[in-house]
């Protein structure tokens, strides 16, 4: 939830439940628990935000991953592309990716509907940008020729469900808080249905049992 | 009037409603692309354009899309004017090729001394009376080429063929047509009046609310709020492309000097 690692906030989440009181040998949560869960409630907050705005949503930059990837030239069908790590969510003006030029001023990319250079041949130049469609799980460049090809493209996606200890979760700041309460909240409430201490007391009452 | 990029234009329109990636450009490029078909205003689009054009055969064939204003050849860094002679013959011989007769210059000479065609440009006229005599004070001119005649030569506009005919008399290896191009020519810039920018805007966002409200069930407001905006922005172009250059109301004011208008 900042710029430290998720495996750091886990153990960040973790110190707070539990306090520091017993070791982690004895802590019923592992870190990779608690990972998922930072990781699903992250997804479910950035579900909420688009859910809120809709059509006119632009997601946080912090909900980004940025990477640089190679085009590859399809051959079968003649057009450039790049594979997608993961599918993006489904975000209006499929704005789960932002692909940019590696290198400053270089010719622009900008997103077309599906289709849409066959559907309108006579505008696929588009005033000379790159056009980008989103596929089946990759990106096509439908007016870049193959030897057009630039070497690398700056890829920035929004990918869910990715558990990667040592990267930073991808978050905004002003969700950070809420999304460490949400994962507490779901570890009070496990810990209500079993026993994870090693102190003889009822989860739920805190009698002896 | 001045002109700036359609690409320009829809690229500041996506910061404007925070689509700073330029996901939705496509869609307004779309819009912006069929407004400038069914606007059909000249003044909004058809950048000036002046081009070399080689002569091939006596003919010279136009600039795919353009709207040629002037014919002519360049003098020492201006455009000298051919002028256009309207009974010009252009015809098809029995295999389908055209074949023009000569000579399509309607100053040409009525007998013909072994170079009659040699004229015009200087360098290859000749004289009646021999070199540097008499009629040389006028250079390459045929006698009868004087007020209103061209001293460059004639041609005639074949649209339906795509060419332009120069009279059998020119010599010239290329000719500069100069002229407008259409708003909107596939594969190249496209470059409209400053002016249409807020009008091209409001259209785009309009259009898009309107069209998808087609498909899209529920209530729109924004739509008919994008309406009005559209059409405030239409009658601020019409404003401008019709108001008077500044020059204009400067001199109709200085007239008045000394005046009383009531």
């Amino acid at each position: 939830m900042s710029q430290d690692s998720l495996r750091a906030d886990a153990q960040g989440v973790l110190l707070a439940f539990y306090g520091g009181e017993i070791s982690p040998d004895e802590q019923g949560f592992d870190e990779q628990q608690v990972m998922f869960w930072l990781v699903q409630e992250r997804d479910r907050l950035m579900e909420r935000d688009i859910d809120k705005d809709g059509e006119m949503y632009q997601p946080d930059d912090a909900y980004y991953s940025q990477m640089e990837v190679v085009p590859e030239w399809d051959a079968n069908r003649g057009w450039a592309k790049i594979t997608l790590p993961s599918t993006p969510p489904s975000v209006m003006y499929d704005r789960g990716i932002r692909i940019e030029p590696v290198m400053g001023g270089g010719a622009m990319f900008v997103r077309v509907p599906r289709n849409f250079c066959n559907v309108n041949p006579d505008l696929s130049y588009l005033e000379g940008n790159w056009a980008w469609e989103m596929g089946q799980q990759e990106v096509i460049f439908p007016n870049m020729g193959q030897l057009d090809m630039p070497s690398k493209v700056m890829l920035y996606i929004i990918q869910t469900k990715t558990v990667d200890p040592d990267s930073p979760l991808r978050l905004p700041a002003r969700h950070r808080a809420e999304c460490r309460d949400r994962v507490l909240n779901i570890m009070a409430q496990v810990v209500g249905r079993q026993d994870t201490r090693t102190d003889g007391n009822d989860a739920v009452t805190g009698g002896s049992k | 009037m001045r002109y700036v990029k359609l690409d320009t234009i829809i690229k500041s329109l996506c910061s404007e409603v925070n689509d700073i990636y330029l996901h939705r450009y496509g869609e307004f490029y779309k819009l912006a692309h069929g407004w400038l078909l069914k606007v059909m205003d000249q003044r909004i689009g058809g950048p000036h354009r002046i081009a070399r054009v080689p002569v091939d055969g006596r003919r010279v064939w136009i600039p795919q899309g353009m709207e040629v204003g002037k014919v002519g050849v360049n003098v020492a860094g201006s455009i000298s004017v051919l002028l256009p002679n309207n009974n010009m013959l252009d015809y098809d011989d029995d295999c389908g090729v055209h074949s023009p007769p000569d000579t399509g210059n309607p100053d040409a000479p009525l007998f013909n001394m072994g170079q009659a065609d040699l004229r015009i440009d200087g360098g290859n006229c000749f004289s009646w009376l021999g070199g540097s005599s008499y009629f040389d004070y006028m250079g390459g001119y045929w006698p009868g080429q004087v007020g209103g005649k061209s001293p460059r030569g004639y041609y005639r506009f074949f649209p339906e063929k795509g060419y332009i005919m120069l009279d059998s008399t020119s010599r010239y290896t290329e000719v500069v047509l100069e002229g407008r191009m259409p708003t909107f020519v596939p594969y190249t810039q496209t470059w409209v009046a400053q002016c249409a920018t807020e009008a091209i805007e409001a259209f785009c966002l309009y259009r898009k609310g309107f069209l998808d409200a087609q498909v899209q069930a529920g209530k729109r407001s924004m739509v008919q709020y994008n309406k009005n905006d559209y059409v405030r922005s239409v009658n601020a172009l019409r404003g401008a492309l019709n108001e008077e250059p500044l020059h204009v109301t400067i001199a109709a004011a200085k007239t008045h000097i000394g005046q009383i208008v009531i």
